[in-house]
């Protein structure tokens, strides 16, 4: 608004001319660029970097030799006084990065400069029920509009160019803990050729029934809606639909009179975190959460947990995008007792097995800390049974002494139980149950930070945690709007010299090629590139880079503040940036027990960070 | 010059026998008016005072959250908008008000942040009319919190609408709960409405209002509808910058 008092009709009409300008040439997000997102390297338009979330780029200028030459090209801050964690990947597309922050806020950011274009911030109500931090994952963007979830369960479309509202849609009460922290993600759905935005929700431990939706981009209405409980009932077209499998819910037990008990219709499974999507079978991946209550004894006939296993949580759902049924499960941890959940990211990628037989298939590190290997087009197959144990092709144990299973049976596709490791019940007049150890705890062997899978390695990159808890059960009644767990925790160290674990792992043998040892738990997402580089960050707040094959660390930048974000690369005008969003927060410093003595070391923060290898270190280098 | 129509409103008669004659030089053309006239009337050529627009005001603000202002500008032509601005305010457009099919009158609230002068500006033809008054006020009304958040929970009560129409004089009134919090106040986001329109029965638009963050909290809209549009009923739609949508019908 600062123009001159000399000619002011003259700037008034060169904001005009500028402002119209900038809106022809705006570029719109076509369903081609989104299906071909995981191998074109001058943008970033998904979560996960492509439908199959791999999180791979092949760009090499950044690689193991030029690594070192790695320096911050800008930094953004998010501003005012909400520090909380910054867990969110950012998006890239036509020179504009598309960033979430803390408290359902948004920011797009000129991608050369850093330059604030715009920004939006949610009006939250005070009563929002996040169970794990007032955190954001990432958005969704499509043809004009970027969409992201807001933490009183509610869905926004922006204008990409402007950030004014399109559309918001509230698809649940947030004062009974409905809520909304994955990244959105659009799909095209083969049969109708319907594009679609498909989100969850959060709020397991508040006793919700975890439901995933599909969305009209444009207008924001329901297409449909699939809860993860059984027996329960989803929408399709604006009217109920199916209900989902068996609509006796056989899998949840029953009171004296027959009726389904309380945990039932507070059953949870949640798919919180973003949904891959296989374009060949036309299938929604998506993990689904812990059952609710935590406690298994809610969830057993009478002390019966091995015939009721709280389907459809804690496992990786497959949902056919016409008409919102799920046509595939597996279950990672039947009767879940531990909140293992199985929300974890399903990363799409070709297979081949010891014996040489390729698989298009699924690969998932559980919270549980088995590492799976499941066979898509199994799980996708439409008009089998739902529940298919046996789609199981590979499973491995990628952190230490796990304590609750001894594997996972590769034939029945079930673990195989340590008998005393479900926390029992208080005895008659206690309010609590024995306490006993339990690996790995709740926070999980790996959490939500995602995984990367590099083809040209053919390992994982598992950002792994070492650590333990003591588990007790406790008395449980639902009380709408108050934590629904009927268990008590505190997570422990297990080693003196590190929790988190980054590991390197071969699908085929569960060979872990190498690991890197961090003093603090790992939180960070991770990428892998086509330079031989794997890159994280850690929560005393470095970025950092090592060489894929060896696990050397290369190259580390201290950011200010912890890192719990995914980071991202991309490539403009011949360079390749790497991109991540510094802040503490999360679930650990609320929940992880004795780690607050190594969290409260940690400054809150909120920026992103953008790093490039200046021009003349770059023509040095080659 | 046809005769102006405020005294149909409660009150009317007495306002426009107190109305003062409205800025003065110095006053009239300085200020911020060169500058906002560039930015936020699409720098017209030309402007001009005139008796057949008149803008109510207090001489001085007694709460810089509610200061009570009427524009009208039923004493001209035809006017297709009205523009109001806030000479020193940090959000020195208030409202856009497009009458449409109802009568260029409006009557609203807004916050004030520093003492200066407020202006309506009406479009008639090719032509701009402009008329003001200075209002003397203590300040901060843009900057503090809304009241609402005094509350327990700010959502309770948002977005409830509460309206009347008296047929006989064609006098709309409409109040809507909503903070409309600019952003300034520490720690609460810019939450605010951004349009509201008027309906008739079959849904055609009546008049429509661009609403900035000067409109004080809890607005109170009075429109002046013609007879026939006045026998209602009257459907009113608003949204904000959050993309709450609010919507209401009202009959006599």
């Amino acid at each position: 608004m600062r123009k001159s008092f000399t000619i002011p009709s003259v700037s008034a009409l060169a904001l005009l001319v500028a402002g119209g300008l900038s809106a022809a040439v705006a570029k719109d997000v076509t369903w081609e660029d989104i299906l071909n997102d995981h191998e074109t390297t001058s943008d970033v338009l998904m979560y996960g970097m492509g439908n199959n979330a791999q999180r791979y780029s092949s760009l090499n200028q950044i690689n193991t030799e030029t690594v070192r030459h790695l320096r911050p090209a800008w930094a953004f801050s998010f501003g005012d006084e909400k520090q909380r964690g910054q867990e969110t990947q950012a998006i890239v597309h036509d020179g504009t990065i598309y960033i979430t922050g803390s408290y359902s806020r948004m920011w797009a950011l000129d991608a050369k400069t850093g330059e604030r274009k715009w920004k939006f911030e949610a009006r939250l109500p005070d009563d929002i029920r996040p169970c794990c931090d007032v955190i954001n994952r990432g958005a969704a963007i499509y043809g004009d509009k970027v969409f992201f979830g807001a933490l009183d369960a509610s869905v926004y479309a922006l204008n990409k160019e402007t950030g004014k509202v399109e559309w918001r849609e509230k698809f649940a009460d947030h004062k009974v803990g409905y809520t909304l922290t994955g990244a959105p993600t659009i799909i095209k759905d083969a049969q109708s050729g319907k594009v679609m935005l498909i989100h969850g929700s959060s709020g397991d431990e508040f006793g919700v029934i975890g439901r995933l939706y599909a969305r009209d981009p444009d207008t924001g209405e329901e297409l449909w809606m699939r809860p993860f409980v059984e027996g329960h009932k989803g929408t399709l077209a604006g009217a109920e639909s199916t209900p989902t499998g068996n609509p006796d819910a056989p899998s949840w037990p029953v009171n004296p009179d027959g009726s389904k008990v309380e945990a039932w219709s507070h059953g949870g499974g949640a798919p919180w975190q973003s949904a891959a999507f296989d374009v060949a079978t036309n299938t929604i991946v998506v993990g689904t959460g812990n059952p609710a209550p935590w406690n298994t004894w809610a969830r057993s006939q009478d002390g019966n947990f091995k015939d009721y296993d709280s389907l459809y949580t804690s496992g990786q759902a497959y949902v056919n995008p016409t008409n919102g049924e799920v046509v595939g499960f597996y279950q990672h941890t039947p009767n879940d007792a531990w909140d293992f959940s199985g929300n974890n990211e399903i990363i799409l990628f070709d297979y081949t097995d010891k014996d040489g037989n390729t698989h298009r298939a699924g690969a998932h590190a559980d919270r549980n800390g088995f590492f799976y290997v499941t066979d898509t087009d199994k799980l996708a197959e439409r008009g089998t049974e739902i529940n298919k144990p046996t789609a199981l092709l590979n499973a491995f144990p990628f952190v230490d002494q796990i304590t609750w299973a001894k594997g996972i049976d590769l034939e029945t596709g079930r673990p195989i139980e340590v008998e005393g490791q479900r926390p029992p019940l208080p005895e008659e007049g206690e309010t609590k149950g024995a306490t006993i150890q339990v690996t790995p705890p709740f926070l999980g062997g790996k959490n939500w930070n995602p995984m990367a899978y590099s083809k040209d390695t053919g390992l994982f990159y598992v950002p792994a945690n070492n650590w333990t808890e003591d588990y007790w059960t406790e008395n449980v009644t639902y009380q709408a709007g108050a934590a629904y767990l009927g268990q008590g925790f505190r997570i422990k160290r297990l080693y003196d010299d590190h929790i988190g674990t980054l590991r390197a792992f071969d699908p085929a043998t569960g060979e872990k090629v190498w690991e890197h040892k961090e003093e603090f738990p790992l939180w960070a997402g991770t990428l892998a590139t086509g330079g031989n580089l794997v890159f994280t960050g850690t929560s005393d707040g470095y970025v950092k880079a090592f060489n894929a094959q060896t696990g050397e660390e290369l190259w580390k930048f201290q950011t200010g503040s912890g890192i719990v974000s995914s980071p991202i690369t991309w490539e403009m005008d011949g360079k390749q940036y790497l991109g991540i969003a510094s802040g503490y927060g999360g679930a650990v410093p609320l929940w992880g027990g004795d780690m607050a003595q190594l969290t409260t070391q940690v400054s809150q923060g909120g920026s992103f960070w953008v790093f490039e290898i200046p021009n003349e270190l770059l023509a040095s280098a080659q | 010059m046809t005769a102006i129509l405020s005294h149909k409103l409660p009150g009317g008669g007495a306002g426009l026998a107190a109305f003062g004659g409205g800025l003065t030089p110095p006053d009239l053309d300085r200020g911020m008016w060169d500058l906002h006239r560039a930015d936020l009337l699409g720098a017209p050529d030309a402007w001009r005072g005139d008796p057949g627009l008149r803008l109510l005001a207090p001489a001085n603000a007694e709460d810089a959250r509610h200061v009570p202002i009427l524009a009208d500008a039923t004493g001209l032509g035809p006017v297709d908008r009205m523009v109001v601005t806030i000479d020193y305010s940090p959000f020195p457009l208030a409202l856009v008000f497009h009458p449409g099919r109802a009568l260029p009158l409006l009557g609203f609230g807004v916050k004030y942040e520093i003492a200066g002068p407020i202006r309506a500006s009406a479009r008639t033809g090719a032509e701009w009319i402009m008329g003001g008054a200075f209002i003397d006020a203590m300040g901060g009304g843009c900057s503090a919190p809304a009241a609402t958040h005094a509350r327990p929970d700010w959502q309770d009560g948002f977005g409830e609408m509460r309206a009347r129409l008296w047929p006989d004089t064609g006098r709309l009134r409409v109040g809507i709960r909503h903070p409309m919090d600019t952003g300034l106040a520490d720690g609460i986001p810019a939450h605010h409405l951004t349009d509201l329109t008027l309906t008739d029965a079959q849904g055609g638009e009546i008049a429509r209002l661009e609403i900035h963050e000067p409109l004080e909290e809890n607005p109170v809209l009075t429109f002046l509808l013609p007879r026939d549009l006045a026998q209602g009923p009257v459907g009113i739609t608003a949204r904000d910058t959050s993309g709450f949508r609010f919507s209401g019908k009202v009959a006599p």
